[in-house]
């Protein structure tokens, strides 16, 4: 204990050198959480009103007393007390409370987190056309301060709806879904909610229709493909590996007592050799538990099936091994996808800057990310930092910024077009309008492009060229330009500043042009590889020659015939035997059974039931592993196209089900986790036939077999 | 010549073949060769009907066998082979009737014998094999060999397996056997007990070549059946005038024994997943903290939705209960969160705390810093 102990304080030394890395809410959530705190203090400042908000009894002649009381300077009180108000007015009659609301929503003007928690009471506690106006004003402010989209409201409104919805009270749910794809009208999950949410109600057509809004949001904003494609690339790997996994453990089952017979023979002879073989079996479940990661155990299961592998066996492996050496240039590919959605990376500070108005948390993140920026970042950052002053309302800093940008790096239409954007600002329509059209020519897929010019040509007088642009414009690009002008309606008489243009959200085409050469530059380097060898960590680099080196020494020593025979089969029961515990062509127990009985036909009988009972050893051995992870007992007895496709399908599933539910979501909410019924349903099937197929076994001759063991 | 099977030992051995041709139910002559050496296995039906090593058979061997110990004299031997001869039958059936043995005593020998012999062809690792269907079984003066040959590779195999333990334990063929004392009967022993007869009549201890001439055993059978005699008590073992132990015996096997192996395995297996759970823990949390979680890159995508998936249930718990959740796990009734939603996908646990002021959440646990601000 002594000698542990300099190694257990380094242990702990070592740990506390290292760094908490804490994980802020987003401006909207923060905003959110000082609204709740504000929403206390209200409770004791306005009794009466925050109890109409909280859905309590209140006494409905104080309401006016205290919202009068409330100091004209508290524009937060103010908010929450005219909320209440036209709550309480909306349950006495549909309709009167709307100008309490509206009030509402212009004394929270500036506070997009107070404004959700208006929208949560009214939800909760108000009535529908409360709750609608509420979130209208929420909108409406969105829209004005810059923002896009507010997937964090978005989603708790889609987990609400599916309570509400559970609670029998389907009007609100559904009311719920609508204004949640108002709230975010990139992502496709509240549009699939919706066509869910027809599908139940048997309207087709707008199953439908929602469907293919969903698809086109897909198609339109390449942040939703970014998404997908990640997800998708790490479902597939996860569920290969997950085959290949399977596929070893059922070799290794298998191959078992050939692998560890000769240690087993080590161990007290006097104890049952099914039981040294189980205790053996606990080391690579004991080393797997200590660390040693599930690729490291490749390659060790692959060094002790070698040589008892058949050829079709040995080629699989091999395979297995280079999608091991493979790893770390296919989570290369994911890390690349995943750094675009990194909180301080370029790419995503640009996303935020035109998803989300301006806060101090994200100006701060972007000074920061500027200060360290190298010459490739800075451009893109200029370009996020010249679109925040924009919003702020700083036009001439943003033209700054978008000069220094487009300086930088001339190639990115991005930044040229956010230069056009800032010109349009301050009304230099001609500029921004040349800038537009030397950008058009690349491309007619660019919704924000065709918007911005139409507006500047429009603004020049020529209002019949917006229908032009849009008539040659591709599908997806109208679809994005659709989007804010119903924004646009919907919320305004007039066009505020960040309305007037679309800020230059990237294109399908440009994304992944920019994501390959990324990939192909090795920008991103991986450190982490996932599901990585554990404490015996190889350097990325150096996987693939270390599988190559492997793979070479297994043939080499494959190869090689054996010098001397150590393991032999018993004739009789299969048993694996070594030549201490062979006697003879049999193994000791068969020894045990047959020696003495020279009478020919007392001897076949005894040869039948030792055969029989050995057939049963192995058929409950491979039905009970059917049972664990359908497939792999099929694999194990006799390897068929069928049995590898049971694999690879409970490969696939248990990787969406257990391990992808952090990040298949798309969405903070786990109900919008998609096809998760449809993966937890095929694998209940398969382990349902898994259950099936032993139920039929041990009908058979199995039963038998269970009998007489 | 039909050649039914032909090739070398070293690829199919004698057993395998045996048990080929038991299957196939054959009948014929197999014949065996390495070097200068030639051996004959009779085959009728699977079974070995006729044994025959470099001109050493069962009759030949039982011959020199009662000439060696002076059961008979040359002359009467000359006259039995001329009566054998001219009456067309076996050498022993003439022995059984001039009276040499009796008929008991021939059976027994005829098994012991051929069993020997053959049992001494397993030892055979090269040499080419090749059984003929056109050859008879059996000679034509066979003495009715009947040996299963299922029961033959068994023994045959065994002794291989034992020969090096037997050889060991008795040291060098030049070991001294005397009779230390009789059993009480014979006969209980079975056809072995020759050696005792022999010991007995020999009035000077015999080494084991003196031995072997005396009995028509094979070497393994004579070592073997020493041994035993040596464990039993029967005789004394002496090498360069001292006696000793033929070998060390065995403890029985009890129950009890057994039962402390296993439990011994059953706490040994247990202990292993103690130490990997030790190290896992230990290690983990070194190289868990030391591996940096990179501020840039792989934490993109899970950092991101999973934050705001966390955030999203803590605010919720808050909205629907009043207060901050005591931990992660309480969050949960904000918004449904799995198990494996409260953890990272880098591998490393979130970190949780309510304070008065609100909450903090992590991926590292923060103390290591507020360590670093203390003076």
């Amino acid at each position: 204990m002594r000698r542990l102990q300099p190694v257990l304080g380094l242990i702990v030394t070592l740990a506390g050198i290292s760094n908490a890395v804490t994980l802020p809410p987003t401006s909207l959530q923060a905003g959110l959480a000082r609204a709740q705190e504000q929403f206390e203090r209200f409770r004791t400042q306005s009794p009466n009103l925050a109890a109409v908000l909280a859905g309590k009894p209140s006494q409905s002649d104080n309401l006016q007393l205290e919202l009068f009381q409330v100091p004209v300077s508290d524009s937060a009180s103010l908010a929450m007390a005219n909320a209440a108000q036209g709550l309480a007015n909306e349950k006495a009659a549909v309709g009167s409370g709307s100008a309490s609301i509206l009030a509402s929503v212009q004394n929270a003007r500036n506070q997009l987190g107070l404004q959700w928690l208006l929208v949560l009471l009214q939800l909760q506690n108000g009535t529908p056309s409360s709750f609608l106006s509420q979130s209208q004003g929420l909108e409406a402010s969105m829209l004005e301060q810059g923002w896009t989209r507010l997937p964090e409201v978005s989603s708790w409104l889609l987990t609400n709806a599916s309570q509400l919805q559970a609670d029998g009270q389907v009007e609100r749910a559904s009311v719920a879904r609508e204004v949640a794809a108002k709230l975010d009208p990139v992502s496709p999950v509240p549009e699939i909610a919706l066509f869910f949410q027809s599908l139940r109600a048997q309207q087709w057509g707008q199953g439908y229709s929602h469907l293919e809004s969903a698809g086109l949001r897909i198609a339109t904003y390449s942040i939703n493909q970014e998404v997908i494609a990640f997800n998708s690339l790490r479902l597939i790997r996860y569920a290969l590996a997950l085959t290949c996994l399977l596929l070893l453990l059922s070799w290794v089952v298998r191959y078992w007592p050939f692998i560890v017979h000769g240690y087993a023979e080590l161990l007290p002879r006097d104890t049952n050799l099914y039981l040294r073989y189980g205790i053996l079996a606990l080391i690579p479940v004991a080393l797997l538990v200590a660390g040693v990661g599930l690729l490291a155990m490749c390659f060790l299961t692959a060094f002790v099936l070698w040589r008892r592998a058949k050829p079709y066996e040995r080629t699989m492996i091999a395979a297995i091994l280079i999608f091991v050496g493979l790893q770390p240039w296919l989570a290369g590919l994911e890390t690349t996808i995943s750094s675009r959605f990194d909180q301080s990376g370029p790419e995503s500070i640009f996303q935020r800057s035109i998803e989300e108005g301006w806060s101090e948390e994200l100006g701060e993140r972007l000074d920061h990310s500027l200060s360290r920026a190298n010459s490739s970042e800075k451009p893109i950052l200029l370009a996020a930092q010249s679109i925040l002053q924009r919003k702020k309302g700083q036009y001439q800093d943003a033209i700054q910024s978008a000069r220094q940008a487009k300086v930088l790096d001339p190639g990115d239409p991005r930044i040229v077009q956010n230069l056009a954007n800032a010109f349009f600002l301050v009304e230099r329509y001609d500029s921004a309008a040349q800038i537009y059209h030397s950008l058009l020519g690349q491309s007619w897929n660019n919704g924000p492009l065709i918007y911005n010019l139409g507006q500047a040509i429009a603004r020049k007088g020529r209002t019949d060229s917006m229908g032009s642009l849009i008539g040659k414009a591709t599908s997806t690009a109208r679809y994005h330009i659709d989007v804010v002008a119903d924004q646009n309606t919907r919320s305004f008489r007039t066009l505020p500043p960040n309305r007037t243009v679309i800020d230059p959200e990237p294109t399908a085409e440009f994304t992944w042009t920019r994501v390959m050469d990324d990939y192909k530059s090795q920008r991103w380097t991986v450190d982490r590889w996932d599901l990585q060898t554990g404490m015996l960590d190889v350097p990325p680099s150096m996987l693939l020659p270390a599988v190559g080196a492997l793979l070479l020494f297994l043939i080499w020593w494959g190869s090689r015939q054996e010098k001397r025979k150590v393991l032999f089969e018993c004739r009789t029961c299969g048993r694996i035997m070594c030549r201490h515990c062979r006697k003879g062509i049999h193994c000791s127990n068969c020894f045990r059974r047959l020696s003495g009985i020279e009478e020919v036909d007392l001897r076949n009988q005894l040869l039948d039931r030792i055969d029989r009972e050995s057939n049963g050893r192995r058929r409950i051995l491979r039905l009970t592993m059917d049972l664990a992870l359908p497939g792999t007992g099929r694999l194990m007895a006799a390897p068929s196209f069928g049995a590898f496709l049971q694999v690879f399908l409970l490969g696939t599933c248990l990787a969406y089900s257990l391990n992808l539910s952090n990040v298949l979501t798309l969405y903070p909410t786990s109900d919008t986790l998609i096809g998760q019924g449809v993966a937890a349903g095929i694998l209940v099937l398969l382990y349902a036939l898994g259950g099936y197929q032993l139920i039929r076994g041990l009908g058979g001759d199995a039963s038998h077999a269970l009998k007489e063991a | 010549m039909a050649q039914a099977l032909n090739g070398q030992l070293r690829d199919f051995s004698l057993p395998d073949v045996l048990q080929f041709i038991l299957q196939q139910r054959k009948s014929g002559r197999l014949t065996l060769t390495f070097h200068h050496q030639r051996a004959e296995v009779g085959i009728s039906r699977g079974n070995v009907s006729h044994i025959d090593v470099d001109g050493r058979n069962v009759e030949t061997v039982i011959r020199d066998w009662l000439l060696s110990c002076g059961r008979m004299n040359s002359e009467e031997l000359s006259g039995v082979e001329s009566v054998s001869r001219s009456m067309d039958r076996s050498i022993l059936e003439t022995l059984v009737a001039k009276k040499f043995i009796n008929a008991e005593e021939r059976a027994e020998w005829i098994g012991i014998v051929a069993e020997d012999l053959v049992c001494d062809l397993f030892q055979w690792q090269e040499g080419a094999y090749e059984f003929n269907t056109d050859l008879p079984a059996t000679s034509v003066r066979g003495v009715g060999i009947n040996l299963s040959t299922e029961m033959i590779s068994m023994e045959g195999m065994r002794r291989l397996d034992e020969w090096p333990r037997l050889r060991d334990r008795l040291g060098s063929p030049n070991v001294q056997i005397s009779l230390s004392q009789m059993p009480a009967s014979l006969s209980e022993l079975g056809p072995e007990s020759i050696v005792l007869r022999q010991l007995e009549l020999a009035s000077a201890p015999l080494n084991l070549e003196e031995l072997e001439r005396r009995v028509p055993f094979g070497k393994f059978r004579l070592y073997d059946t020493v041994v035993s005699y040596a464990d039993a008590g029967y005789i004394t073992l002496r090498q360069d005038g001292k006696s000793f132990e033929s070998g060390i015996h065995m403890p029985d096997e009890t129950d009890s024994s057994r039962t402390s192996s296993t439990a011994f395995l059953l706490v040994g297996g247990a202990l292993l997943l103690v130490v990997a759970l030790l190290f896992n823990w230990s290690a983990g949390a070194a190289i868990g903290h030391l591996a940096s979680v990179p501020e840039r890159g792989f934490i993109g995508a899970e950092s991101r939705f999973e934050s705001m998936k966390l955030h999203t249930s803590i605010l919720r718990h808050r909205f629907l209960s009043g207060n901050w959740p005591t931990s992660l796990s309480k969050a949960s009734n904000g918004l449904e969160l799995s198990r494996g939603e409260r953890g990272s996908t880098l591998g490393v646990e979130y970190g949780y705390k309510a304070t008065p002021e609100g909450y903090s959440l992590w991926l590292r646990d923060p103390s290591p810093d507020r360590m670093k601000t203390k003076p």
